[in-house]
């Protein structure tokens, strides 16, 4: 299988010389998905960051399709990110909200309606197309910013820690919605998180980040059984 | 629903903007900076502008030295065709900046000899008044004291509290009655003269306005009785009583020197581009419409000998024939020590 | 992509506001000092400093200088004494016309030096509804007038802060054991300092650049820099002075502003959430004696004066009487200089309309660039030209007017005569408050939902029309109402830049007061009534639009 998202030596380094990225080498097969574990401040919503067009890296390239796409700006890149506080639009309500990237293909509005509905029915809020964003709960506003994040078919979809806002028992139930949605849909997914049974929950693949490096990559077995140093091991606990 | 708000007031106010760009009047057009105490009847403007030919713009620019500053300011540009209100006082500052063209205009003949002092011909005297002491003749009656004959009176006892001039710097007529005191005193006594008149409590105003209309005894709910105006208030007061009184309310101090003669010039602005227009206008100033409307309407005196005095002029307005004077050439080169040297010892 | 970069369209759009300072604020500004310390440009470039020994050596302009610092630092400390507990009682309490009192506090701000003196002398003047006061001595009006009109400011500031100041923090220490009174010495005040000095060095900035109230309350006795400035350039013609002095102020308000941006970035840092918060209801004897107290001195402040005014507008000869207002629309005066009010409003609106889009643009421009650089780290760029941009608050109108007169007179910039000059001077003043109105708005929009938007597709012009722009509506009508607002009360640059046929609201209320006779007083008084209610108006329309009202400053 060729890989789709090819990311080479990728470095960056913050103020005060502190190293956010080192080395950086991944490559993910189309439709493949990815878990990105690691500690805060490891490095992983930093590398999602770049691979989304948010932040540049100071050397290294990413590939998405043989074509390197540092120089193609976010808004052009068609990949979906969907981040830790969800970023809903405050002034906009749902359907406004999930309709917003269509919007921006120029889609007109008869169009939008069916995929909004279609993606309303899919994370089970269907009838919440006119509700205000901040009436929302919890769990309520992360479906509607995976909703978002879906209605447009981006290339690529990134989640970074989307469930670390909720309490246990929703986060649980969400997760394995979360993943019934992915196996459905088959887009390359990327999967950050600092909760190793999510990561191995949502992710066929996981690598293991720790102060910008990555530490050890492979299946959930390969981490669990064979960890490559202490630091790993006790990090799985 | 808000940005629609915010828009619809968008574009009200966009809307309003409209009518600024709309064009300007067709056809020429002379200008006249002047100071804001000028004065026409609107007959005499109809007549002013046939005679020149063209539509008239007065720009009114604040007292008659801030005027002359700004037409200073402006002067290789000027904002105007011709200037009016430069008044003795003012007038080396005025020749020195050389702001004028030379011209003699019809009429020049009749003018009062007394007033010419630019020989060249820059400047062009067009009316003159005294500005001189005027008290309330009932209020001295009603407390029997007998009104000031002269400066001196001003700093005796009796005469405490009782009266206010104004801030020579920002005044016109304040800047003449200054003067007045430096032409009686001498250089070296005027000072004195001033303290001893801070000490008997004069007032001093900003203006002649606030001064006449708002401290004056006999024109305001003022309480002083004697302010710094001109001889001919007096006939001013008379000709806007409500019931004309036989004789005018108010009284003058004018003999002793003590009254100081300011003359009223025009010039034609050099660099303007209507000069043509200019100098008709410099005709119709000094022409008989003009100069016998300018009593009524300044309250000053026509500089033009031929030009009759209305009625209220010839029964209540005088002029003195001995006015305290300065030579203009001592006025240009002292007047800023003056008022610094007065400001300094006064406003503390 | 090039998020950092310095071409960003925001920063670009910086662009704007830049050029119209440069061209309408530096280039006259230049002009004017060319001309009074280089007096034979181009002949000979000689600096003349001889006018340096007249300053040096004279005791009365050492004691302007002085005395401005002083009454600016009095006013401030009467005003922030009073506005104190005012904004103790609203940041806490809620009760029944709150709306009101804030409406009622807001409007003194925005009218003419001329209508303020003319509103202090009808209520504590001889003939004031509380005449027996009889208030004349010219320094206690000037301070009567300068805590009138920054109270609103001071009492807004402090509200905002102090609302967002209340809750989690306060109970978390009542807590751990410290009595309210400990709580407010130990956590309220040392949280709140920051906001008490931005708003403190603001009213004092104003106070230090006032020039209608001390020009006409005054009198010649007590001068600011900003009336001695005045004085020595339109007047004496001493061009020299004036403009050292008019750098001198520039100087000390660079300084003033900036503090003032420096603390109100402080106290944003400690009460990030300003103006949140529910209120309590009154409920003890001592609430609600506050509550009348502020209620009282508020109405007594505010509104009392302005009452005064409108009274006086409708009485004539003893009897409520309308014969003022209909004066307006007749011209019974027979001078030709009669200003017809009629007139003057129709002007005071289109300059008031031109110039609220002119500064709406600017504002708008300064505000985006100022917050992207403000986010691309590039602080010392932001610092540096924040407190810039407020300049035009405290410059002395007469040193910008007469460098206009120097050097906008030559195509293409032939503005002298041009009617647009008002508008652009008046947008001049009312640019900084349309930034200060609009930059914390934008500051508070999180930028992960830009970012959001960025990753769903839409680029910078879709980004500032779908997210930046509906976010920040409300502040922009809010400064757009106040650019409005201060156009129409504008006196002091409009003496220099309106032409004779287009007057203004504020000029022909200085005419009519200067004329003698109950019928020119009466008019100046109704014109006068008739710009408060515009204001008012203008200001209910704030709090209707914009949900935050007027919080940020």
């Amino acid at each position: 299988m060729e890989s789709e998202l090819i990311i080479h030596n990728l470095s960056k380094t913050g103020t005060e010389g502190v190293c956010l990225l080192n080395n950086i080498n991944l490559a993910l097969p189309r439709g493949s998905r990815l878990s990105v574990l690691g500690p805060s401040g490891s490095g992983k919503t930093t590398l999602l960051r770049m691979i989304a067009g948010l932040d540049m890296p100071d050397s290294g390239d990413i590939r998405f399709n043989g074509v390197s796409i540092l120089d193609i700006p976010p808004h052009k890149r068609h990949f979906g990110m969907m981040f830790q506080d969800y970023a809903l639009f405050p002034h906009l309500d749902v359907f406004h909200n999930i309709a917003f990237g269509l919007k921006m293909k120029g889609m007109p509005r008869q169009e939008q309606a069916p995929i909004v509905e279609e993606m309303l029915a899919l994370i089970n809020l269907k009838g919440f197309e006119n509700r205000k964003v901040d009436k929302l709960s919890g769990g309520e506003r992360q479906r509607v910013a995976l909703a978002r994040t879906l209605a447009p078919s981006p290339r690529l979809l990134m989640l970074d820690e989307p469930l670390s806002a909720l309490d246990r028992v929703l986060r649980k139930h969400l997760l394995e919605q979360l993943t019934q949605i992915f196996s459905r849909l088959h887009i390359t997914t990327i999967f950050v998180t600092h909760d190793h049974e999510e990561a191995f929950a949502a992710g066929s693949r996981i690598i293991l980040m720790n102060q910008g490096c990555i530490v050890q990559a492979g299946t959930p077995k390969d981490l669990m059984l064979r960890p490559v140093n202490d630091w790993v091991r006790q990090f799985m606990g | 629903m808000k940005t629609y708000s915010a828009v619809a007031l968008f574009i009200v106010c966009l809307l309003l903007t409209v009518p600024i760009l709309t064009g300007p009047a067709l056809g020429r057009e002379l200008t006249i900076m002047t100071h804001d105490s000028f004065s026409i009847s609107a007959s005499v403007l109809e007549d002013f502008k046939t005679a020149v030919g063209a539509e008239i713009t007065i720009l009114r620019s604040g007292d008659a030295g801030q005027a002359l500053n700004k037409a200073i300011l402006s002067k290789n540009n000027p904002m105007a065709d011709l200037f009016f209100g430069v008044d003795n006082t003012f007038m080396g500052r005025a020749l020195t900046n050389d702001l004028f063209i030379a011209y003699t205009p019809k009429g020049f003949e009749d003018i009062n000899t007394t007033l010419l002092v630019d020989d060249e011909h820059r400047l062009i005297p067009v009316d003159f008044g005294d500005v001189c002491l005027n008290y309330d003749i009932k209020w001295f009656k009603a407390k029997q004291l007998a009104p000031p004959a002269g400066l001196e009176d001003l700093i005796r006892p009796e005469y405490k509290n009782l009266t206010v001039v104004q801030n020579p710097a920002t005044s016109s007529p304040g800047l003449a009655f200054l003067l007045a005191t430096i032409s009686r005193f001498g250089e070296n006594g005027y000072i004195t003269f001033w303290q001893n008149l801070k000490a008997n409590g004069v007032m001093v105003v900003n203006g002649w306005q606030e001064s006449y209309w708002g401290q004056f005894t006999a024109a305001s709910k003022g309480d002083r009785p004697i302010v710094v105006s001109y001889a001919s208030s007096p006939a001013a007061e008379v000709f806007y009583a409500e019931q004309k009184p036989t004789t005018a309310p108010t009284g003058i101090v004018i003999g002793n020197r003590s009254a100081f003669r300011q003359i009223e010039f025009a010039g034609i602005l050099k660099n303007s581009a209507n000069t043509d227009l200019a100098k008709k206008a410099m005709d119709f100033l000094l022409s008989k419409a003009f100069q016998e409307d300018i009593p009524l309407q300044m309250f000053v005196f026509p500089a033009n000998t031929k030009a009759m005095l209305p009625e209220v002029f010839l029964k209540h307005a005088k002029i003195t024939d001995a006015p305290a004077s300065l030579p203009a050439d001592e006025i240009n080169q002292n007047r800023d020590r003056w008022l610094r040297e007065w400001t300094e010892n006064l406003l503390r | 992509m090039k998020a950092r970069s310095y071409t960003h369209p925001y920063v670009l759009a910086g662009l704007v506001p830049l050029v119209f300072f440069l061209v309408f604020y530096f280039y006259p500004l230049a002009g004017i000092f060319l001309r009074s310390f280089v007096p034979d440009f181009p002949a000979h470039f000689r600096i003349d400093l001889s006018f340096l020994n007249q300053i040096v050596e004279s005791p009365r302009l050492h004691h302007i200088i002085w005395f401005t610092f002083w009454q600016a630092a009095v006013s401030t400390g009467l005003t922030l004494v009073f506005a104190f507990p005012c904004a103790f009682v609203m940041s806490h309490y809620q009760f029944k016309g709150k709306k009101f009192l804030t409406l009622c506090a807001s409007i003194p701000f925005v009218l003419p030096a001329v209508v303020v003196a003319a509103a202090l002398d009808a209520s504590f003047g001889k003939d004031g509804w509380l005449g027996i006061l009889n208030i004349r001595h010219p320094l206690v009006l000037i301070l009567m007038a300068h805590v009138f009109y920054n109270f609103s400011v001071m009492l807004r500031i402090l509200t905002s802060f102090w609302t967002g100041l209340r809750g989690n923090i306060q109970e978390t220490a009542a807590m751990l054991g410290a009595g309210p009174f400990q709580v407010f010495i130990h956590v309220t005040l040392p949280l709140l300092m920051p906001a008490v000095w931005a708003a403190s060095f603001l009213v004092f900035i104003f106070c230090f650049s006032s020039f209608g109230i001390i020009l006409i309350l005054g009198g010649p006795a007590y001068a600011t820099i900003e009336a001695e400035i005045y004085r020595q350039a339109a007047h004496m013609f001493n061009l020299p002075v004036a403009s050292f002095l008019s750098l001198l102020q520039i100087g000390f308000t660079l300084v003033l502003m900036g503090l003032y941006t420096a603390f109100s970035r402080k106290a944003v840092r400690f009460v990030p959430k300003a103006g949140q918060a529910k209120f309590k209801r009154p409920g003890k004897f001592m609430e609600k004696a506050a509550i009348t107290g502020s209620f009282g001195f508020i109405i007594l402040l505010c509104l009392f004066p302005l009452a005064a005014l409108a009274g006086k507008s409708m009485v004539h000869e003893g009897q409520l009487s309308l014969i003022y207002y209909r004066a307006i629309f007749d011209n019974p005066s027979t001078s030709i200089f009669h200003i017809p009010p009629f007139t003057a409003i129709k002007f005071s609106f289109i300059f008031a309309g031109t110039a609220l889009f002119i500064a709406l643009v600017t504002g708008l421009c300064a505000a985006l660039c100022l917050n992207h650089l403000d986010r691309i780290k590039a602080k010392n760029l932001a610092g540096f030209f924040d407190p810039l941009f407020m300049l035009p608050l405290s410059t002395s109108a007469v040193t910008l007017g007469f460098g206009i007169i120097i050097t906008l007179d030559r195509p293409p910039l032939n503005l002298r005569s041009s009617i647009l000059l008002v508008p652009l001077v008046h947008a001049l003043v009312g640019f900084p408050f349309v930034l200060r109105a609009v930059l914390p708005a934008l500051k508070s929009i999180p930028n992960n939902i830009r970012e959001a938007a960025s990753t769903l597709g839409a680029g910078p012009g879709n980004i500032f029309r779908c997210i930046d722009l509906p976010l920040i509506s409300g502040a922009l009508t809010a400064g757009a109402v106040f650019a409005f607002t201060i156009s129409m009360g504008e006196f002091g640059a409009t003496i220099f830049a309106a032409g004779p046929r287009t007057p203004t609201i504020p000029l022909a209320i200085y005419r009519f007061l200067g004329q003698p006779g109950a019928i020119n007083y009466g008019q100046a008084m109704a014109i006068s009534t008739l710009l408060m209610a515009i204001t008012a108006a203008g200001f209910i329309l704030i709090e209707k639009i914009s949900s935050k009202g007027l919080q940020h400053f």
